[in-house]
């Protein structure tokens, strides 16, 4: 990267200053130091979107540590808008779910939960797009375990939502899968025990009385009831799996103890865990090859 | 013809026409282009070994020094960024522009390597270095 003349070479200096002085400081535990110094460079280059990301996750973190619940509170908003703000700058699909991904936070400390799981489920689709690699990895797993709490254990969908809308991430296609072949078994073992039973109740609506000896007649309840006889394993097997399909949503929710879900969903943060997250989304903003390659 | 061919991205075949050329005469341009040809190929030491026969030849041509910091910067080699990042400094003490780039490259591995005081005080010194000489 050569200074082409002293008017840019200047500006370009003092943007790398600012931003190596944000960078020192952050690594130093000095928060708001860096943030200063994070928007000094911001200010002096706007369209370099990575000082820009370094001063809002700076402002996150220092959010974040201070565990002032009207303060972060107040302070995510400023965030949130900030970061929406941005999130059209990128093109790398690894930066854009990442910034889905802390927007999606961000909401979820707001208890904003729906709007979160709307934005975490975008992460997760830019996240899928995105190149393979361990980093990535490692980051649909957050993602997913964060949606999995939002999911169960803030939102509570009720079994069916459970089963048929659950975040893809969360397995979906799985649970679509197990729900309508489950369904159909229960519906193909039950259906003449409810058409018996329907007929029951038919036999004492006496209004319908033609109608129902023109449907079901002796020879159709004889059937039925024999059927009732010599299948009754294949109802009681059918109710079970009923019952499972209620309660699989409450067992699940029962797996983790209210401390841990608490830990899940505001994860200790360490400044070096998260400064190497934020080199890991500037490693990406690197020109390639390409660019920092000069021929003549 | 190694330049065209390596601007529409057919490096190998750009490789082979700096490759008759130096047959022909040793050039550090040439062979600073060779060296960027073997980088976008994936093939970084001999890119490597392209950029040092360069400054061998001038050692006053700064376009190879950037470019082999630029490529050790990519294999994380910060040990020998620091040590070429040194002997291009003394190299090009005169000229500003590639002096103050590479300070600020210093400063960044010395980050990276968690030399935060030392990296801070070399900061210092470029910004100060630079106001004055404004």
């Amino acid at each position: 990267m050569l200074f082409l003349n002293a008017g840019k070479m200047n500006r370009e200096l003092l943007y790398r200053y600012y931003f190596l002085k944000g960078k020192l400081n952050l690594y130093s535990n000095r928060i708001d130091e860096a943030i200063d110094y994070f928007k000094k460079a911001s200010d002096i280059d706007p369209f370099n979107p990575e000082a820009k990301l370094w001063y809002i996750f700076s402002k996150f973190l220092k959010a974040y540590l201070r565990k002032d619940t009207s303060f972060f509170t107040r302070y995510l908003t400023n965030i949130y808008l900030e970061l929406d703000e941005i999130k059209f700058l990128f093109k790398e699909n690894f930066i854009i779910g990442e910034i889905h991904h802390w927007i999606g936070i961000i909401c979820a400390f707001l208890n904003d939960y729906q709007e979160s799981l709307r934005f975490l489920n975008k992460a997760y689709f830019y996240y899928k797009k995105a190149k393979k690699e361990k980093i990535i990895d490692e980051r649909i797993k957050y993602c997913s375990d964060l949606t999995g709490i939002i999911w169960n254990y803030k939102i509570c969908p009720n079994w069916w939502q459970w089963w048929w809308s659950s975040p893809k991430q969360l397995k979906r296609c799985r649970k679509r899968s197990v729900f309508l072949i489950f369904s159909s078994i229960i519906f193909l073992v039950t259906i003449f025990p409810l058409l018996y039973i329907i007929s029951y109740i038919l036999n004492y609506i006496n209004n319908i009385y033609h109608l129902y000896n023109f449907y079901f007649n002796q020879s159709f309840f004889y059937f039925i009831l024999k059927y009732f006889d010599k299948c009754w394993h294949l109802v009681i097997f059918s109710i079970l799996v009923f019952i499972f399909i209620l309660i699989s949503p409450v067992i699940y929710r029962f797996r983790l103890k209210e401390i841990e879900i608490e830990y899940k969903f505001t994860p200790p943060i360490d400044i070096s865990s998260f400064t190497s997250m934020l080199n890991a989304i500037s490693k990406k903003l690197l020109p390639d090859e390409k660019t920092t390659q000069i021929s003549v | 013809m190694g330049n065209i061919e390596s601007d529409n991205n057919r490096y190998k075949s750009a490789i082979k026409y700096y490759n008759e050329s130096l047959i022909i005469k040793p050039n550090n341009k040439i062979l600073n282009n060779k060296g960027n040809a073997l980088v976008f190929i994936g093939k970084y030491k001999e890119a490597k070994k392209c950029y040092d026969a360069s400054i061998s030849i001038d050692e006053n041509f700064e376009l190879p020094w950037i470019n082999k910091i630029n490529l050790l910067e990519r294999l994380n080699d910060y040990e020998e960024i620091q040590k070429l990042i040194n002997v291009a400094i003394k190299k090009f003490n005169k000229n500003k522009n590639i002096k103050y780039d590479l300070y600020m490259r210093k400063a960044e591995i010395l980050i990276k390597l968690g030399n935060y005081d030392e990296a801070d005080k070399l900061l210092e010194n470029v910004i100060s270095e630079c106001r004055k000489n404004e």
